[in-house]
Formats: C-alpha cells, structure tokens, sequence
C-alpha cells in the first residue's frame, strides 16, 4: 500500500485547469483583455481623442445633453469639418503626420479604429462584469434564501399583507403623485413587507411590536379626524375642501368649454370637429353657468361638428390614398432604374449570343451554334422580365391615379377654405356693422346684436346647405333607391325593406326639400342684409356728423354688450390661454397632468395621512392575525395550526417568481425597459443584470439544498452556531464554484447581449464607445471599408469564446464527475 | 390528467395575471410621451391633448390596466368569434402610429415569421440531434474535438456580425437580393415565386439557427453521455446486444427526455425568436413590429406583445409537461 500525499480540492482543481490548454490560453487573453479594458479607461476616458468624435446629427438628437456634455469635445460636422485620414484600411500611415501608423485603420470621421477599440474594450469589458455581478448577486441571494430557508412557512396572510401593502402604494403612489414616487411607494412598501415576513415568520414575542405599530397607527388616524371633524378650523377646512373640489370639477369642465371657443375662433374646422359633446349645454346655458353668446355659439357649433365630420372622413381618406399610391410610384421609379439595366444587359447579352451562334454555324459546330441559340433565348426571357417599358406602363397608371387623387383631396381642401373665407368675410361685414351701429348709438346695440346673430345663423345655414349640395351623394342616393325601390315595389310591395326604403326616399325628398328652402330663405336674408347695410351706409355720414358734434357718451347698453364679450374672452378664451400656458404647457413637461396634478396635490395633504394609516392598519391587523396563528402552529401546538390559514413555503414564493419572470420573454423585456429611460449603456448594464438572475437562483438553490442535507453542515448547527455563520462559512464556499462557472459565462453573454442592443441602436449613447456600436456604425461602409465591421466583429468573437472557454475549463476543473468528457 | 390540466390552467392564470400586472407597471409607469413620435405638422397640442384624453394618459394606474385589459380581452372575444354578431367590428386597440388594429395585424405579421421560425427550428433539431449523438460516441476522438471546437466558435458568433457579412457577400458577390420575405418589385409566378421565397426564408433561417445547433449539440452530447455512464448500459451491453440497439433504444430515448420541455420555448421564440434578424433581414415580422412599438411607445402593442408571448410561454410549459408524462412513464401528473 503506497503511501501518497493527500492532495487539496483547490490543487486539483489547479492541476486540471492547467493541463487545458484551450482554458490556460484562454485565460491568458482575458488578462489581456482585462488590462486593456483598465488602460483604456484611463488614458483614453475624457479626453478629446479622435474617439469621442460624434456625428453632428446624432449631436442634433441629443439636443440638451449634446450641449453640456457633448459639444465642449470635438464634434465632426460631414460637410464643415475637414476630416484628412478618413477610411484608411489597417496598417496605413496618416496622410498628415508620415510618422504615424494606424495599425486597424480609422473609420468614416477618420477616427483611429484601435484607439476606439481600446477605448471600447473597457466599456464593453465593465458592463459584462458589472452585469455579471448585478445578477449573480440576486441569483445568489435569491437562490440561497429558497435553498436555506425554503422550509420556513409563510403564511397566505403573509402574501396578502404584502399584496395589500404594494396595492397601497402603488394606488397612493400613482392616483395622487407621479411615478417617481410611486417607485419610492412600491419600493417602501416591499421594504416593509419584507421586514415584516422576517419578524413574523420568525418569533412570536414580536407581536408586541406590531400592538404598538398599531396604537401608532391608531393614534395617527384619530389625530386626523379629530383636526379634520373636531375642531373649528377643520370644519371650516372640510367645508372649503368640498366646495374646492365642486369649483375645481366645474373648473375644468369650463376649461373644456373655453378650449373649443378659442378652436372656433381660430376657424379651425380640426377643432370643431374634436368639439366634446356635451348633452348638459343647454341646462349650463339656463342655469346662468354660461355666457349667453358663448352657449349659443356651442350650440352652433354642435351642429357644425357633424358636417365637419363628413369632410374629414373623406379627407383623411383621400390622403391615405394619395399617399400610399404616390409611395409605390416612387418605389417603382426607383426600381426601374435598376431594371434598365439589366435589361440592357441582357439584351446585349442576346446579341452577342446571336453573334456568336452565326459564327458558330458559320464554322460547321451546329451543337455549340445550338447552345448560343439556347443561351440568347434565356438573355432574351431575362430581358423581357426585366423590360422598363411594362415597368414604365405600370407607373404611369399608378401616378396618374396619384394626380387624380389630389386634384380630389384639393377640391376637398378648396371646399372647406372657401366656406371659412365666406364665414370670414360675413363675420367682416358684421363687424363693421358692429362698429357702425355702436357710433350710432345706444338704442341700436340690440339690434346689431341680433342681426349679428342673423348673420352668423343665415351664414352657417346657407353653408350647412351648400356642404350637404356640394357632397353630391345626397342625390346620387336618392336616384339609387328610386330606382332599386321601383323594381322592389313592383315585385313586393308590402316587404319590410321596401317600406323602410321608402321612408328613407321620403326622408331625403324631404331634407332636399327642406335644404332647398332653407338656402332660398339664407339668400333672402343676406340679399335684405345686404340691403340694410347699404341704407345705413347713407345715413352713416349723418351719425358721423352728430357724433363730432355730440361726442359719445359711455352708454349703457353698449357697454354692457362689451363687458360681456370682454368677461366672455376673459372667462372663456383668455383663462384657457392662461391656463394652457402656465398650467398644461410646464407641467406637461415634467410629464405631470395640470388638473390631476393640482387636484392631487391638494388631495394628498389632506387625505394623505387618512391613506397611509388605513393601508397600515390593515396590513398590520393581517399580519397580527398570522403572526398568532403561526406563532402558535409552528413554534408550540402543531396540531393546533388552524386548518383555515393555508400556508406557503418561501421556496414556493422565491421559484414562483422566477418562474414568472421566466416567462417573459428577456429580449422583450429588455426592449421594453431599455425604451424607457434614455439611451446609456450603464442602464443597458443594469438591465441585462435584472433580467438574467433567473439561472443562477435555480442552480443555487439546488446546491444549497443538497449542501444543508449533509454531516458537516447538520454537525455545525448542532454546534449552535448561528444561520448566518452557517450560510458564509460552510455554504457559500462550497456553492461557489458552480457560481464562478455560470458567471464566466454570464460575462460571455453580457458582452454579447450588450453588443446585440447597441448594434440595434438602444444600447449606449452616441458618445459612449462599445464593440457593438462601433460594428453598427461601420454597417454602412461594409463594401467600402470592411474592416470597420470585421475588427469590432472579431473583438467580440475572441472574447466571447475565450469567457465561454475558460467557464468550460473551470467547469471541468472543479467537477470531478465531468471529467474526461 | 383532466384535474391536472384545469389546475394548472388555473395556475396559469394566476401567473398571467402577475405577469400582467408586473409588465403593465413596466410600460405604464414609464416617464416618455406616447404621443411623442407623431410628428405630423398637421397636429397641434389640441389635437394631441384630445388623444391623451381618447387613450386616458392621464387615467389613474389602475383604470389604465382595467382599461387596456378590457379592451385586450374584446378584441380577443372578436378574433375567436364572439363579437356579438356585428358584422363590421370596429378594434379597439389600435396602434397609435399606424392606426391598424393592433390583433389582426399580430396575426398577421405572425405569417411573416412563421416560415422563418419553422425552417430554423427544422434545421436545428434536425441537425444538432446526429452531431451532438455522434460526437459522444465517438468522445474524445479528433472529430469530436473538431465538433467541440466549432460549437464553441459558433456560440461565440454575434449573429447581427455574421448576417452582415452574409448579407454582403451575397448581394455584391452573387448579386442576388435577400433581404426582405420576397423580392420587391418584380412580380413573380408559379415555381419562380416559390424558388424565391425559399432563397428569401433559407439564409435568415440558417445563420439563425448557427448558434441553437451549436448549444443544442452541445446540450444532446452531455445528455448522452450522462446516460452512457449509467449501469443499465453496461448490463446491456454486458447482454451482447448490437451496440447500436444499446445506443438507440437504451441511451437515446432517455437522454432526449430533457429536449421535450424545451418544445415550450418554441410558441414564444415566435415573438422574441427573431428580433434581431427580423431587424437585419428587413422582415415585418412580430420582433421587428414589436421593436418598432417599442421605438415609438405604442403602448397597445407592447403590452400586447408581452401579455401574449407570456400567455404562450405558459402554453408551451403545460403541452411539454403533458408531452413529457406521456413520454416518461416515470413521470406522473398530479
């Protein structure tokens, strides 16, 4: 029996690595790397070096963070800056300085491509580590917890506590405050959650802790009632509460209101059409909430709206149409340049095939001959396919419908200007009428007024009439259904359809009839407008003879008229201009609504503590109540564990939720994050972190629980040493190796999902220099400049495989069972 | 089994609902304007602060989700056919950008990927099973190493970098387009149509597919050489049966028991399968819809996306759990 030197786990695993070589060369080249990435970061970090460089119009996209970040370093404008040494291929000397080399070329901006690839390592090379790190540290502690403590119980109250709690936040987070907050709530609400499974999963004396929770809460809530009911100033403050929300409900229903008169006023049929309908209008009109002028106006424009809708429809439709047949003129167009020449091509491909054959026969070889025939017919088939004139015909027709369509959409447009020029000089005449009759006094105010009114009426109504003329379909139908109800009468006179055809025939008999009458009635009146306006045009120099006579007094009724227009503006216009601007216009911006905001604002100081201690009371009661129930069942009387509180394990609640996340798909959640938050490769980092822990918790906690199962570990509890004791000294060591191994592949993939998303244009910014943005970037010149993608394309590939050989060889190293595989 | 199935179901259920709470708080809670990326001059604020109102930006949280679901749920009623007996359905979720129902177009732009995936799952299965079996086999050996290497290689591949240079290489060097499903432009009939759809779908497919062969071989050689190392194969063997009825109906069929659960990441790599080579072949297939949704923050399309490629994932889960237990007798449901 020979007598050998028991050798460490760790030296074997040495042993073995070493001897593979693939691994040890591997290894080699990440330490390379490694200090490449270092040196890179340092020296070519915040310098103005060629590699920093950014396109002007990716500049132009960065707007704010362009001008404080961006500009201060060298920008290559394409058409200002003279850019010397650009698309020098590998191994090239600069065309300005003889001395110096680039040894991987430089790119389109003439930037070194090695000094980008240097500076790119680092950045590429920290994000996989980083990202590596985020997950492997929630794997772990994931996994560990649902290995160690998978046993442990929690109670279904527990989760609903939990339930509660992020319901609670996340309602009083995002229906009063913004979503900062609600991140901050939700956040805080885990916390507590959490805090709260910890204690009441583990000791039963803690219950003391939540009574007193709860006589804090207690007091919390009827310290706020007492203030809100009890004393005078909170009656009053509750009073003024309600009559604040009933004010500001109106207030912004007015809004509305003033919004659409502004639309009209700016004659914009657009906004007319988005006009809300309102079916209360009337009874606002009544109970003195509106303007008169105002509510008959809307009115006016209630009705407008439908009329509009019709232009619009078929306006949005031609366009549609228009667009769509001009785009595919254009993609034919610019096909059929390509298609010219290949016919060309083959054509004289054809020829020389012709030639050939005669020569051929000429000669005596009749097979060859035959064989040029047979290649000029196939020259002359692909001619034909390809043949411009056919490609030509077709485009014609598609542009010809192109023109049609617009001439349509034209008309349309020509339509609606010209009814809004008309309603504009009417409104012209009226005002001058308005001017007119207030320099002749008080006693003609209300009559202006009202033949104002007549105007505008007559003015919409001769317009209503001549849009339903001018939509032709109104008589088109009628003829149709004349026609298809003369057969139909003929046939089955007493058929349901039949009748229901008729009374739209009557109907359209009689709308015509009344569109009829109605312009006869419009044209009447402008006619004896008309009229009017010249009668009072004669006695008009009288008036101005009496007024320089007689200066005008401030007269009653006049004055009343300009009040009310001007508080009209005021209330209506000039309000909806104020609030857009000060209101809607900032807020907007800090992605807040106006009236939420405000009325949020003011809901949250005073139901605020209302809320929070409801949410807390009832949490607390929950976990009271589970606290007791578990306490006692796990911990005294088992048999007493009542029957009606199911439980849960903690290895239950930890898989459940990776496998929830699990099943979303990582690269669309991962699209999905990353298009929120602006572009940085950091939060790209992060990301690739959150979203790929999922293996890592699964195998550890495997490990854990073969780990805790065995003597070492059954022989230290046994010492009484302490959980956390166990867990750092005798799990993680031994649960590590496998978690080096997933991680070295983790890096492997980090490096080439990183790589993927900046190559698809949502990893980093612009100016942040990754392998994978400089491969897309070099994308475009791939014919011209191949090396700008094929050096990037490299780089990844090497580091790739070298992290995915050196896991293998560590893999290898640290499981005896897998060896020699 | 029937229990089995309605429980799971059930569960699959609960777990949507999760799902859907966790991505819906994800999209919703984003800071970014929806309305952001229409650019159309015609539009003033009005307009866009009435379709702020029309898709409730504004609405609480909670009203948004109920809202969206409710409108999920119609739609998906209209698709299987309870719409209530209206002959025209109008959608109600609608893209916010190109203003086409947002289901219908799901579908259909899952034609558009369905050949892609089809052809690269055939490919992979097809050829990492042989390799992968052969390589183990034959452990150890110059071709095995030769095998190993290549998987390597190939895993190591960026494939956006090797579909460029693919890309390149045929369209200059051979001078044949592929990119996009179909050649734009010309109107081609009968077996030239075929031939070229097939040259449109093979190459995507293919260098798709470079990096499931490799893992997959890897993954198949592991397998079976896990079960080589049992005793029953060595009884077998020790029994002198023909090496390959031992290698073939002993060690096969266990080993390729793991492959069935990965039939559940077949439906949903529909959606998130192809991303990246939608994007670089031109194809207007589910991923890039997906990735142009989520360029312009359709939210309708997003959500949608995610809520249906988690609803296939869970599918997926159950028809290979059941596939398993019939493929296992060791496996029971319960």
């Amino acid at each position: 029996m020979s007598i050998h030197k028991p050798s460490s786990p760790l030296g074997d695993a040495v042993r073995i690595f070493v001897r593979n070589k693939p691994a040890l060369v591997s290894l080699i080249m990440i330490s390379v790397l490694a200090f490449s990435a270092i040196t890179g970061a340092l020296f070519t970090g915040d310098k103005a070096e060629p590699a920093d460089l950014v396109r002007i119009e990716e500049a132009e996209l960065l707007g704010d963070y362009y001008e404080t970040n961006v500009k201060p370093r060298a920008v290559a404008h394409p058409g200002k800056t003279e850019l010397k040494d650009t698309f020098l291929p590998p191994f090239s000397d600069s065309r300005e300085h003889k001395d110096k080399t680039y040894w991987l070329g430089t790119d389109d901006l003439g930037r070194d491509v090695a000094a980008r690839l240097w500076a790119g390592s680092s950045i590429s090379l920290t994000i996989g580590f980083l990202a590596v790190g985020i997950s492997v540290l929630l794997g772990i502690s994931l996994g560990g917890i649902a290995g160690y403590f998978g046993r442990e119980r929690v109670g279904i109250s527990v989760i609903a506590a939990l339930l509660l709690f992020l319901a609670g936040g996340i309602l009083l987070a995002t229906d009063i405050v913004g979503p900062g907050w609600a991140m901050i709530g939700v956040g805080g609400a885990l916390v507590l959650g959490m805090l709260g499974i910890a204690i009441a999963g583990g000791r039963f004396k803690t219950a003391g802790f939540f009574a007193l929770t709860l006589v804090l809460t207690l007091s919390l809530l009827l310290y706020n009632r007492s203030i809100e009911t009890g004393t005078p100033e909170g009656a009053v403050y509750t009073e003024a509460r309600k009559t604040h929300e009933a004010a500001y409900d109106q207030l912004m229903a007015l809004r509305d209101y003033g919004r659409a008169v502004k639309a009209w006023e700016d004659e914009d049929p657009q906004h007319v059409l988005n006009l809300p309908e309102r079916k209360d209008l009337p009874a606002w009109l009544y109970a003195g909430q509106l303007d008169v002028e105002v509510g008959m106006r809307l009115l006016a424009l209630q009705e407008q709206r439908f009329n509009l809708q019709k232009y619009e429809s078929a306006l949005r439709e031609a366009e549609r149409l228009h667009a769509e047949q001009q785009q595919r003129a254009e993609y034919q167009q610019e096909y059929e340049g390509a298609y010219r020449t290949r016919h060309e091509e083959s054509l004289a491909e054809v020829a020389e095939h012709l030639k050939r054959r005669d020569e051929l026969f000429k000669a005596g070889d009749r097979d060859a001959g035959r064989e040029a025939a047979a290649a000029a017919d196939n020259a002359q088939l692909r001619a034909n396919t390809f043949d411009p004139a056919a490609m030509m015909e077709r485009a014609k027709k598609l542009h010809e419908t192109a023109i049609a369509r617009q001439a349509y959409v034209a008309a349309l447009n020509a339509g609606i200007a010209e009814g809004i020029a008309a309603r504009r000089k009417a409104m012209e005449v009226a005002a001058a009428e308005l001017e007119a009759i207030r320099a002749k006094g008080a006693s003609d105010a209300k009559e202006l007024r009202e033949r104002q009114y007549e105007m505008e009426t007559v003015t919409r109504t001769l317009k209503l009439a001549e849009d339903d003329f001018n939509l032709a379909d109104n008589s088109q139908r009628r003829q149709a259904i004349e026609t298809a109800l003369k057969g139909l009468t003929d046939a089955k006179p007493e058929h349901a359809g039949v009748r229901s055809l008729n009374d739209e025939l009557n109907g359209l008999n009689g709308r015509r009839e009344g569109l009829e009458a109605a312009r006869k009635k419009t044209e009447d009146s402008l006619a004896d407008l008309e009229k009017r306006k010249k009668e009072e045009a004669q006695g008009g120099d009288v008036a101005k003879g009496v007024e320089r006579a007689f200066p005008p007094l401030p007269i009653q009724g006049s004055n009343d008229l300009i009040d009310r227009r001007g508080k009209m503006r005021k209330a209506f216009v000039i309000k909806f201009d104020t609030e857009k601007r000060n209101g809607l216009t900032s807020l907007r911006v800090s992605k807040q609504l106006d009236g939420n905001y405000r009325y949020g604002f003011y809901r949250f100081s005073s139901h605020f503590l209302t809320i929070t201690a409801l949410v807390l009371l009832l949490s607390i009661a929950t976990l009271m109540v589970m606290a007791a129930a578990q306490g006692v069942a796990l911990d005294k009387f088992k048999a007493l564990k009542p029957a009606f509180l199911p439980t849960i394990s903690v290895d239950d609640l930890v898989m459940r939720f990776t496998e929830i996340m699990l099943t979303v798909p990582v690269i669309f959640l991962i699209l999905a994050i990353l298009a929120i938050f602006e572009k940085d490769v950091f939060i790209t980092m992060g990301v690739i972190g959150l979203t790929s822990w999922m293996g890592t918790t699964r195998f550890v906690r495997a490990e854990i629980l073969s780990l805790r199962e065995q003597d070492f570990v059954q022989s230290a509890r046994s010492l009484g040493m302490s959980d956390f004791r166990i867990i750092w000294r005798h799990l993680v060591p031994n649960a590590i190796s496998p978690v080096l191994v997933s991680a070295t592949l983790g890096v492997a993939g980090a490096v080439l999902a990183e790589s993927t998303l900046s190559f698809l244009g949502i990893g980093a910014k612009p100016d942040q220099t990754t392998w994978g943005m400089i491969l897309s970037e070099g994308r475009e010149y791939i014919f011209d400049a191949p090396w700008l993608t094929w050096i990037p394309g490299l780089a990844i590939l090497f580091t790739v495989l070298s992290f995915n050989l050196l896991g293998e060889g560590l893999r290898e190293a640290f499981n005896p069972k897998l060896r020699g595989r | 089994m029937l229990t089995y199935i309605v429980r799971r179901l059930f569960q699959m259920g609960l777990t949507l609902f999760i799902v859907s709470v966790i991505s819906f708080l994800i999209v919703a809670l984003a800071p970014g304007d929806p309305l952001a990326s229409q650019l159309d001059p015609k539009k003033t604020d009005a307009d866009l602060e009435r379709r702020r109102d029309d898709i409730g930006y504004d609405d609480p949280v909670v009203k948004k989700y109920l809202d969206f679901y409710a409108k999920f749920f119609a739609d998906l009623g209209a698709v299987v056919g309870f719409d209530g007996g209206q002959e025209e359905y109008s959608w109600k979720l609608t893209s916010e950008t190109s203003k086409e129902p947002v289901l219908p177009t799901m579908w259909r732009k899952a034609g558009v990927t369905l050949p892609l995936l089809i052809v690269n799952t055939l490919v992979v299965w097809s050829l990492s099973f042989p390799v992968g079996i052969y390589s183990a086999l034959r452990r150890n050996t110059p071709q095995d190493r030769a095998i190993t290497v290549i998987s390597y290689t190939l895993i190591a591949f960026p494939g956006f970098w090797i579909s460029l240079l693919i890309i390149g290489f045929v369209t200059k060097t051979l001078g044949v387009p592929i990119v996009s499903p179909e050649t734009i432009g010309v109107d081609l009939e009968g077996p030239q149509a075929f031939f070229d759809r097939t040259w449109h779908v093979a190459i995507p497919a293919l260098v798709a597919s470079l990096t499931g062969v490799a893992v997959l071989t890897r993954y198949v050689k592991g397998q079976m050489l896990e079960v080589m190392n049992h005793d029953y194969i060595r009884t077998a063997k020790a029994k002198g049966l023909d090496n390959d009825v031992v290698y073939y109906r002993h060690a096969l069929r266990p080993a390729s028991l793991p492959f069935i659960t990965m039939i559940a990441g077949l439906l949903p790599s529909l959606f998130g399968g192809s991303v990246v080579f939608e994007a670089i072949y031109g194809w207007p297939g589910l991923g890039r819809w997906f990735l142009e949704a989520v360029f312009t923050r359709d939210i309708y399309i997003v959500m949608t996306s995610l809520f249906v490629s988690a609803a296939l994932t869970l599918i997926g889960i159950l028809i290979s759990d059941i596939l398993l237990s019939v493929a296992d007798p060791r496996v029971r449901l319960s």
